[in-house]
């Protein structure tokens, strides 16, 4: 059933990583035995399996889960579903089923010949005692801007995590959270498993790694795609950790490795005003749906930002916030079809970007870093509004 | 002359009172089938509100945009209105009945007439009910769409989409009620022919640089005219 790598031994490998199969399948396979020869370097002797995750249908491939396609191709394992996060729940049960003390989900990034930066991913789980570790890659002062307005904020102040990337693809995970995350039959509930907020809900011990630049930039995306995908997650483990987060008073620190190096930016910053024509054409069109679910207060706060300048547009920390969990309660009481809720937010969304690019492109990485922390503390002074607001959804007259 | 007037009126308040006798049973039953109906529309109300709400059906309308879910106050529930729509369609079932079991010709035709009618009524409702909800979802659609697309006329856009579905459905009810059946499809006709016209009318003389901009950006690199910095910027920013 299992087919042994070469580098595994008797025993089974410590660790299992898989790599996500992108668009180019023939570079994800190059990858995976460039991945497989760094593990054999980075852990002479302890068994290490790189397999391939693809995306076909699980029930091909019943009764044989992990099959090598042809000579000199790699161990390929198939996740069942088209979106890459899916593939976490297969690689769990691979490592289990091999008795591996850790599992990474990673990129088919390209990556340095120097294998320091897989211990430094990997070690905290297998002699740190961790059970989840993510990579933190230096980014840009507008690289991961979905992550820094919404994700990092909002997780933060929900779970108290200060994982500053909690949207990544790619995870570490313990064994002992591999098997919790297994038995949770809620978390397997839609398409896009995001392991990081189960894991800092139940006490696990989480880290961060800074690994430097991130090898590849990310693509360009459809942003109000991103938008539905990436909140639809996190607001779907919003309502199913609600008992958790509404005890959560203060943010704790998470343990770091590595160190955080400021990335390097040569490009000028973006101009606002297509940014902040988006936003005043949403608000034109759109305020209708928004005062589904959006109050009075906020929506006339929204209406009395100047447009005018572009440069001189801002959008208050206070404000933004309480737009996100409006719509973050909004989703739970299905006020409107959930997706289009979610790409309804996209003009308010590009708003904010608006107001940040504005706000930071003059700052250093420091200054930008200190930025971002205040709208973290805007997010947790409104918490309260939010806390009240799930219990209460209906107790506001728009 | 009174002896005879007297034996006129005898005969008619016999004849009036035969009458009575003979009419009074189908009378009374059809007071007690509408006593019964208005009793049983009465006891479908209440079950059928108590049963959608407990399904969420209130949810799902609201979803779908058929309500804004702006208030909750009871007399705005959509399972409060279909509720209230099988009340009133029991009772006319109870009256069309009632007028059969009056036995008169006259009547016993209406109540046919009526009992025939009201099922076609009811899946015609059930036609406009669901084109109202395709329309409301559809509109959103299209206006959320055409916004997050930078289109200045995604209003219009998105009012053109939700007015075709609403006049769609609504032929679509009357040509199954049987009411201007013909009319409505002819109808239908004419507004999409119409709306066809006006858009081909509006891209050819109106937009006709806008859809050459669009056309230029689907060209390939190569032949695609130099990108305005706007876009540059926009993919600067790596949103993940």
């Amino acid at each position: 059933m299992l087919l042994p790598s070469p580098t595994a031994e008797a025993a089974g490998p410590r660790v299992v990583v898989g790599v996500l199969a992108d668009d180019d399948p023939l570079a994800a396979s190059r990858a995976v035995l460039t991945l497989q020869s760094s593990l054999s370097q980075a852990f002479p002797g302890e068994g290490a399996l790189a397999v391939l995750l693809e995306g076909g249908p699980r029930d091909a491939a019943e009764g044989e889960p992990l099959r090598r396609a042809a000579e000199g191709d790699p161990p390929r394992l198939q996740a069942g579903a088209a979106s890459p996060a899916a593939a976490l729940p297969p690689l769990i049960e691979l490592a289990q089923e091999t008795k591996a003390t850790a599992c990474a989900l990673l990129e088919p990034l390209p990556r340095a010949a120097d294998t320091s930066w897989l211990r430094a991913l990997l070690d905290p789980v297998l002699t740190g005692g961790f059970d989840l570790v993510a990579p933190a890659y230096a980014r840009g002062r507008v690289d991961g801007v979905l992550g820094t307005g919404i994700v990092y904020p909002l997780t933060r102040a929900l779970f108290g995590s200060r994982l500053r990337q909690p949207l990544g693809a790619e995870v570490v995970v313990s064994a002992r959270l591999g098997e919790q995350l297994l038995r949770d039959d809620s978390w397997r509930v839609g398409g896009d498993l995001w392991a990081i907020a189960p894991a800092v809900a139940r006490d696990f011990r989480v880290a961060q790694v800074f690994l430097g630049p991130r090898p590849r930039a990310a693509r360009p995306v459809d942003v109000p795609a991103a938008l539905s995908r990436v909140l639809s997650v996190v607001f779907r483990e919003m309502e199913q950790q609600a008992h958790v987060w509404m005890r959560v008073r203060a943010p704790q620190p998470v343990t770091s490795f590595g160190e955080e190096v400021p990335a390097e930016e040569l490009a000028p910053p973006p101009d606002p005003a297509p940014l902040v024509a988006a936003f005043a054409l949403g608000w034109q069109d759109l305020r209708r749906l928004w005062s589904v679910v959006l109050p009075p207060r906020s929506l006339l706060a929204l209406q009395q930002i100047p447009r005018d300048p572009p440069a001189a547009f801002r959008m208050p920390d206070a404000l933004w916030a309480r737009v996100i969990y409006d719509f973050a309660v909004g989703w739970r009481i299905k006020a409107m079809d959930r997706d289009q809720l979610l790409r309804s937010l996209t003009p308010l969304y590009l708003g904010w970007v608006a107001g940040f690019v504005n706000e930071v492109s003059t700052l250093s990485a420091p200054e930008v870093e200190a930025r971002v922390e205040r709208l973290c503390v805007a997010f947790e002074q409104e918490k309260p509004y939010v806390i009240s607001r799930w219990r209460w959804p209906d107790r506001f007259t728009p | 002359m009174w002896t005879q007037v007297g034996i006129v009126l005898t005969e008619a308040f016999d004849r009036i009172a035969s009458a009575l006798v003979a009419d009074l049973p189908a009378l009374v039953a059809m007071f007690l089938v509408l006593a019964g109906a208005l009793l049983l529309a009465a006891v479908v109300r209440a079950l059928l509100y108590r049963g959608l709400s407990r399904v969420g059906f209130d949810r799902l309308a609201r979803e779908w945009g058929m309500t804004t879910g702006r208030s909750l106050a009871p007399r705005r529930e959509p399972s409060l209105l279909v509720a209230r729509g099988a009340f009133w369609f029991v009772v006319a079932t109870g009256v069309a009945v009632a007028l059969d079991v009056l036995g008169a010709t006259t009547t016993t035709a209406m109540g046919q007439t009526i009992l025939a009618f009201l099922p076609r009524l009811l899946v015609s409702a059930l036609i406009l009910l669901v084109g109202v909800g395709a329309a409301r979802f559809l509109e959103r659609s299209v206006l959320i769409g055409a916004v997050n697309r930078q289109i200045q006329a995604a209003h219009y856009l998105a009012l053109a989409v939700k007015w075709l579905v609403l006049v769609l459905a609504a032929a679509m009810a009357l040509e199954h009620v049987g009411v201007a059946g013909g009319l409505a499809s002819l109808t239908v006709g004419i507004v999409l022919g119409g709306v066809m016209l006006a858009a081909a009318l509006a891209v050819g003389l109106g937009a006709r640089d806008a859809v050459a901009r669009a056309l230029d950006r689907r060209l390939p690199p190569g032949e695609a005219p130099p990108a305005a910095n706007s876009s540059h910027d926009q993919q600067r920013i790596q949103h993940l």
